[in-house]
């Protein structure tokens, strides 16, 4: 039997049952003939599309707020991209931070004494350079020689000091160090810390900690940053949010620290 | 016109029967046979032969439902006509559609031919059973797609359906239908 003879049975099909099956699609579609019942069924119509319009402003409204509501989560979420937000949290919240000791003394020691030996050479100059050197050296900025910290670039801010430790060394009871300044470092340091994409902890595989970074604020306030394996960064003080860094910046930073 | 009174015209073989046939139901029967042929110049002769044939039918029959009476008669002028023309080459359409679904309930290894007039009534019978015991809405969309040849868009427009819920429901009906078949012995 072929699906052609199948189809010349069905030719066969009762024509009562065929009528009947007419009827129902004929009646599934037929209109009100009668006066009043064209009245009743565009009340019907009428109100069905009242309901309608209803029914689809609350989901739109509903929707819309949804996700309005999921954007401000995701850019409370994503929100912070680079050190400069870090800091501005900090200031805005009270977050804890590991308090430590300020280590001006050290900092005073890392900074050379150059304006007595410029006075000395540009001895008959005018008053003028003498004030701003002075005013210079009190702000504590020093253009010539650049120190560790500076290596933060333009997001060094207020911070006066920056030492590292592996975190096997610290595991043993080490003490951090303080690196030197390189360009390199410099680069490395200031673009993993500006253009670090920050992302949810949870979402992602940072691998163990490799380094700990600590920057020291002028009021004494000591941030730590933790560099991991898989070429992240966070700050302690930014709980559950990370920085993805290049894997260039995080070799560097690592050659940076060896 | 009133049905009873086309079918009276008939039976006193006045020849006004087939105008008002037309008139009445001549555009019906244009759409059952075009859903066969796809052929516009084809379906309206199928429509002629289909006035032909109801002229020599009745007398002696008087159908109780003159609509039905003329879909059937139109519908299996267009499945020969259909035939005649795909036995040169076959086409593709709506038909060709409905033939593929029913192949998967047809036995082409099984011999047709040998007994064909035989079977050719069984069968008849046994599907005409088949649809008498399917439910309402089955019953509708199985007239509809394997009788009518309705395409599955216009199958979902008549009962407000999804297409997709349509291709489901006639997937179930053909399983059926396949089982009933078995049953019946008309395939292996």
């Amino acid at each position: 039997m072929r699906a052609e003879d199948l189809f010349e049975a069905m030719g066969g099909i009762d024509e009562k049952l065929i009528a009947r099956s007419d009827r129902r699609v004929r009646s599934s579609q037929s209109r009100p003939s009668s006066g009043k019942a064209v009245k009743r069924a565009k009340k019907r119509k009428g109100r069905r599309s009242v309901g309608a319009e209803i029914y689809r402003f609350t989901v739109v409204a509903m929707s819309t707020a949804v996700v309005v509501f999921l954007l401000f989560m995701a850019r409370d979420l994503l929100g912070i991209r680079n050190l400069s937000d870090v800091r501005d949290r900090l200031d805005s919240t009270q977050m804890s931070s590991i308090a430590e000791p300020a280590q001006a003394d050290d900092f005073a020691a890392e900074q050379p004494e150059v304006s007595s030996e410029m006075r000395a050479a540009d001895g008959g100059q005018a008053e003028e350079a003498a004030e701003s050197e002075a005013a210079d050296r009190a702000a504590g900025v020093d253009n010539s020689v650049k120190t560790a910290v500076d290596m933060l670039g333009e997001l060094k801010g207020d911070y006066i000091r920056l030492e590292y430790i592996s975190a096997e060394d610290e595991a043993n009871g080490g003490s951090r160090k303080v690196p030197e300044y390189t360009e390199e470092g410099e680069i490395a340091l200031s673009e993993a810390f500006s253009k670090g994409k920050a992302t949810p902890a949870i979402m992602v595989s940072t691998g163990k900690a490799t380094y700990y970074v600590y920057l020291t604020r002028e009021n004494g306030e000591v941030h730590r940053a933790v560099f991991y394996e898989n070429a992240y960064v966070s700050m302690d003080n930014i709980p559950g949010i990370v920085m993805k860094i290049s894997q260039a910046d995080y070799e560097e930073i690592e050659n940076l620290f060896r | 016109m009133e049905d009873t009174a086309i079918i009276d015209l008939y039976w006193k073989r006045d020849e006004q029967a087939i105008v008002e046939t037309d008139l009445k139901y001549g555009k019906y029967c244009h759409t059952v046979a075009y859903n066969v042929l796809n052929d516009i110049e084809d379906s309206r002769e199928c429509v002629n032969d289909t006035w032909l044939r109801a002229w020599n039918s009745m007398p002696p029959k008087r159908p109780s439902v003159l609509r039905a009476f003329l879909a059937k008669i139109t519908r299996n002028l267009a499945f020969d006509r259909y035939r005649a023309r795909s036995a040169a080459k076959r086409g593709s359409g709506t038909m060709e559609a409905v033939l593929d679904e029913l192949a998967e309930c047809a036995d082409m290894s099984g011999n047709w031919d040998a007994e064909e007039a035989y079977l050719a009534t069984e069968l008849k019978e046994a599907i005409n059973r088949f649809a008498e015991q399917l439910p309402e809405r089955e019953c509708d969309l199985f007239v509809r797609r394997y009788f009518f040849a309705d395409e599955i868009p216009s199958i979902a427009r008549r009962y407000q359906m999804t297409e997709n819920n349509v291709t489901v429901s006639l997937s179930r009906i053909r399983k059926k239908l396949r089982k009933y078949l078995k049953e019946g012995e008309f395939i292996e």
